[in-house]
Order: C-alpha cells, then sequence, then structure tokens
C-alpha cells in the first residue's frame, strides 16, 4: 500500500529531488519493483484518460443534443421576402424545385440499401405548401401575430391512465421544444415529454394543464398477451384534424426486417397516424401505429402492447411525478365496435409538436 | 459569432467551447450521411463522428500537429477509414468513394482505436467494480477529492479506513483492467 502511494506520487511529480533520484535508483536496481511500479504507472494513465474521454464525450452529447436539425431546410430568411418580393419568389420557386428534385433523386439513389420504412408524422408545415400561400402567410405575420402558429408536427397519442400520462411514438416527439394535445372532449392541453425511447419508438407525455382533472380511470385495458395472425384490428387517429377510424388485420407477428417487437398490419394509414393506439376486439390497446412500408401499398407497422408495458414499468420517473398506472382488464369488453369508439374516442388526442427555428 | 477556417483552428486550440460546438454542428450532417449511406445507423454515425472530434481536438492541442488541408476533409477522412474498419469488422466489404487523400489517416485511426479500446475496457472494469468503489475511485483520481472531504461524503469514521478502502478497490479495478486487456 504504502509502496503504491510512493509510485503515485513520482507519478504526480510531488516526490522532492532527494526522493525521487532514490525512487529512481531502486527502479534501476530492483527489477520486480520496476515492473510493479510501471505497471501502476501505465494502468493510472489509462484511468485518467479514461476519465479525460468521458468528460469530452458527455460534453460532444450536450452540443449533439443541442442540434437543431430543422435550419436545414432553411432557403430564404424571411426578411427579404418584403424587400424584393418578386425576384425571390421566383428564385425561391427555382430553389424549392431543386431542393424538391434534389431530395426525389437522392430519396430514389438511396432506395436500394436504404430503408424503405416510413415514419408517419405528419408534415405540417413541410415544403409541400404552395408558394402563394407561403407569401400570403408572411403578409399575415407581419400585420397581425396569430395566437398559435402552425404546429411543425402532429400525430397521435392516447391516454393510458387517469391523471395525465399519454403514450405515442417516439419519432413524433423526437424534437420537440413544447408538445400540446388536443381532442374535442379536452380542448388543448399542455404537456411534457417525461420519456422516450427511441429503440423502441415508444415515448410517454404527461399534461401539465391545470384545466386537466384527473379522471378516475380510462375504460380500457392494455392487453399483455400477443396478438395472433389474422387477429382483427381497427385504428383510431388523427392523419386530419378530425379522428380517423381505420380497420383491418394482423398480417405478420413481426414487423420491418423482422423486428420481433412490432406487428405488421393491414390498414390504411395516413402520416399523422404515428403514435395512435392498435385495438383488438375486446376495445384493448394492442398496439401503437408506427410506420408504413413505402414500396408495398396497405402495410403497415405497430409496436406490441407487450414492449408498451415493458417499457411503462421500467419508466424512470421523477418521485414528485403522479404514479403511473396501467389497465390490465378494461371495461370494453363485449361491446359493439360502434359503443367501444364512442367510448374510445374521448381518450385519442392530436399531438402537437413545436420547434423554434 | 461564426468562425472562418483558420479562426477557428485557432480559437479550438485554446479550448473555446463555442468554436468546438461550430465545428460539432458544421459537420455532423456529412458523416451522417456517409455512414447512413453505407449501411449504418445513426447512433454508429454519431460514435464514429464524436470519436473523430474527440482525436481531433486532441490533436490539435499537440503543437507539431499542423493541418495540411481543410477540417472537413480531415474529418471526412478519419470518418471514413473509422467506418470502413468498422464494416471490416463485420465482414461487410464495401467501396466507400474516396474524398481527397490526407496524409497519415492510417496512424490516426489506429491510434484511436487504440484509445477507443482502452476506454471501452475501463469502462467495463468500472461497471465490474460496482458502487461504492467506482465513485469513491473517480472522486480521488479523477475529480481530485481530498481523502477527508471523501471521508465525509461516503461516511466514513476516519480518513486511514478511507484509504484502506480505497485501496482495495483500487487493486480490484486494477484486476479486472490487466485481465481484460491481456
Amino acid at each position: 500500500m504504502e509502496e503504491l502511494e510512493l509510485i503515485e506520487k513520482y507519478f504526480s511529480r510531488e516526490l522532492n529531488e532527494k526522493e525521487r533520484g532514490a525512487f529512481e535508483k531502486k527502479m534501476h536496481d530492483d527489477d520486480l519493483f520496476r515492473q510493479r511500479a510501471e505497471d501502476h504507472i501505465q494502468f493510472l494513465k489509462s484511468f485518467k484518460q479514461y476519465g479525460d474521454r468521458k468528460l469530452k464525450k458527455e460534453a460532444l452529447e450536450k452540443i449533439h443534443d443541442e442540434m437543431d436539425f430543422s435550419t436545414e431546410a432553411k432557403v430564404v430568411p424571411l426578411s427579404r421576402w418584403e424587400k424584393y418580393g418578386r425576384t425571390v419568389a421566383i428564385a425561391a420557386s427555382v430553389a424549392l424545385l431543386c431542393t424538391v428534385g434534389t431530395f426525389f433523386a437522392l430519396k430514389y439513389s438511396n432506395e436500394q440499401h436504404e430503408t424503405n420504412f416510413e415514419i408517419l408524422r405528419r408534415e405540417v408545415n413541410g415544403l409541400k405548401r404552395s408558394q402563394n400561400q407561403i407569401l400570403k402567410d408572411i403578409k399575415e405575420k407581419a400585420n397581425a401575430k396569430p395566437e398559435f402558429a402552425p404546429s411543425k408536427y402532429s400525430g397521435t397519442g392516447f391516454l393510458v391512465s387517469g391523471n395525465g400520462y399519454i403514450v405515442t411514438a417516439y419519432h413524433v416527439v423526437k424534437s420537440s421544444d413544447s408538445v400540446f394535445v388536443e381532442n374535442e372532449k379536452f380542448g388543448r392541453l399542455k404537456v411534457s415529454v417525461v420519456y422516450k425511447n427511441p429503440e423502441t419508438d415508444v415515448a410517454l407525455l404527461l399534461v401539465m394543464d391545470e384545466q386537466f382533472k384527473n379522471l378516475h380511470a380510462v375504460p380500457f385495458a392494455i392487453r399483455n398477451s400477443e396478438g395472433v395472425l389474422g387477429e382483427p384490428v381497427y385504428t383510431l387517429g388523427y392523419p386530419r384534424n378530425e379522428i380517423v377510424y381505420g380497420d383491418g388485420t394482423i398480417s405478420a407477428t413481426s414487423g420491418y426486417e423482422q423486428n420481433e417487437s412490432s406487428y405488421q398490419i393491414s390498414i390504411p394509414v395516413n402520416p399523422g397516424n404515428s403514435g395512435g393506439p392498435m385495438i383488438d376486439q375486446q376495445g384493448a390497446v394492442i398496439g401503437i401505429v408506427n410506420g408504413v412500408q413505402t414500396d408495398a401499398r396497405g402495410t403497415a407497422f405497430a409496436v406490441k402492447s407487450n414492449v408498451l408495458l415493458d417499457e411503462i414499468k421500467n419508466v424512470p420517473l421523477d418521485s414528485l411525478a403522479p404514479p403511473l398506472r396501467v389497465n390490465t382488464t378494461g371495461q370494453l369488453a363485449g361491446m359493439s365496435r360502434v359503443n367501444q369508439i364512442k367510448r374510445w374516442k374521448d381518450y385519442v388526442f392530436m399531438v402537437k409538436v413545436y420547434h423554434g427555428k | 459569432m461564426h468562425f472562418l477556417e483558420e479562426a477557428l483552428i485557432a480559437e479550438l486550440r485554446k479550448k473555446n467551447e463555442a468554436a468546438l460546438k461550430q465545428l460539432y454542428q458544421e459537420n455532423y450532417v456529412m458523416i451522417l450521411k456517409l455512414v447512413v449511406n453505407n449501411s449504418g445507423t445513426e447512433q454508429e454515425a454519431k460514435d464514429v463522428y464524436q470519436e473523430a472530434i474527440i482525436h481531433f481536438y486532441e490533436r490539435l492541442s499537440q503543437p507539431e500537429f499542423e493541418l495540411t488541408c481543410k477540417i472537413k476533409t480531415y474529418l471526412y477522412a478519419v470518418c471514413r477509414k473509422l467506418w470502413l474498419q468498422r464494416l471490416a469488422q463485420r465482414n461487410k466489404f464495401l467501396r466507400i468513394e474516396e474524398g481527397e487523400r490526407v496524409a497519415d489517416v492510417e496512424n490516426a485511426v489506429h491510434e484511436m482505436e487504440t484509445k477507443e479500446r482502452n476506454f471501452a475496457v475501463m469502462s467495463e472494469s468500472l461497471d465490474k467494480l460496482g458502487e461504492p468503489c467506482r465513485s469513491i475511485l473517480e472522486n480521488y483520481y479523477l475529480k481530485g477529492m481530498s481523502m477527508d472531504q471523501i471521508t465525509e461524503k461516503f461516511g466514513y469514521t476516519n480518513a486511514d479506513n478511507t484509504k484502506n478502502q480505497k485501496y482495495k478497490c483500487l487493486q480490484r479495478l486494477k484486476k479486472f483492467f490487466f485481465e481484460a486487456n491481456k
């Protein structure tokens, strides 16, 4: 023990000249001692390097998280529109054409080795809007500030616990400054993202709005047994500003590229459906809709509900947050589908995601 | 504030955090595309990229290091080589289009791999070691806390006990580390 201390002092240059001389002499004379000292110094160096690298990695991780990918899509800063209106409009239409063209060209060339899986969040504010509308918007913006800016993305989510926990897909909320949920019954509620897992594409939101009064419980269950091939299922979601129903079956018990944690389903789903519930005949959640295969029509995917349950069990919640309880038996079994949907639709929300410029 | 190439290097040498941030954010998408278009995932792109950034940052702190090409070119060359090596380990051979040739990428990448392996081994050994040993050692050797501070923090009765405990922890960690390195 004392020997190690001595070696450490030598390593950190804490020995005085005399001690140092004695140490080096011992190194020279005693082979075994030298071996031990060299080993220890190598170890200390490795340990320090480890610490140094860990700090650097943490710093980079922070920078990475602060990165805002949305800036890439910016073509022309807004203020110049007013000044050079017409010229810029022409230039922009060329730029737009190029962007869209490149986008499709790249997409096409990547198709062979890249994935044919497409996530289903809806791009509200994308390149798709016509140029006229963009111009119109800018004029309007100059005159009056709208109360709510249009959200960047939207998806679907559903309440899983009476005290305000909402499940949605990770990719819907992955880069967000603020998130709101909205439906007919509850109106617009502010939520915060309390948990997200890119691995399984599951995210958990918690309602932070004072308007929201805790409910006793939700009427439906989250099923923990796996679905079977050919089982009839249906979805509820917000691909438009209104809730939309979709009907189909489980067409495979594994997802895109044999992903064991999701189902393949044959239901026509659209951007905006992401994060919505996939429901079985008893009215229980059996999956979360999360994507489509782009090269096969009518093929969609949903994360399995047992994956969601596992996830919920392991969510590291703040000790001050309300407890997260989910039902494993529901009240909707035996009801007709129409009646199930009547109960269900109050608990399905449109998830609106905002992030800054 | 936006630094131009020369200024950026000078600021990085001064360990300016804003410069590091700019360096990171300016080049990430390029590497993301490189890896993702060549059978990698976003996570793998991030790993390769961060290793390259750390390497570049460390190299800059060596006064004798001189960059003979653009930063972008250097980072691309290093990441390309690194990614090719990762793919080779997975038995996948791919041709990735080469950018401009950059001197001494081979050595740089070799050095990076060694450092990364060392990091992984140490990280694993520390995981095996568990608490409170891990925190005691990290506090003492990495954060430079004194024995007295550690004694108080971990609730030992006196500094000698702590020292004893630290010694045992250290011996165990060394054992794990050298075993894994063999």
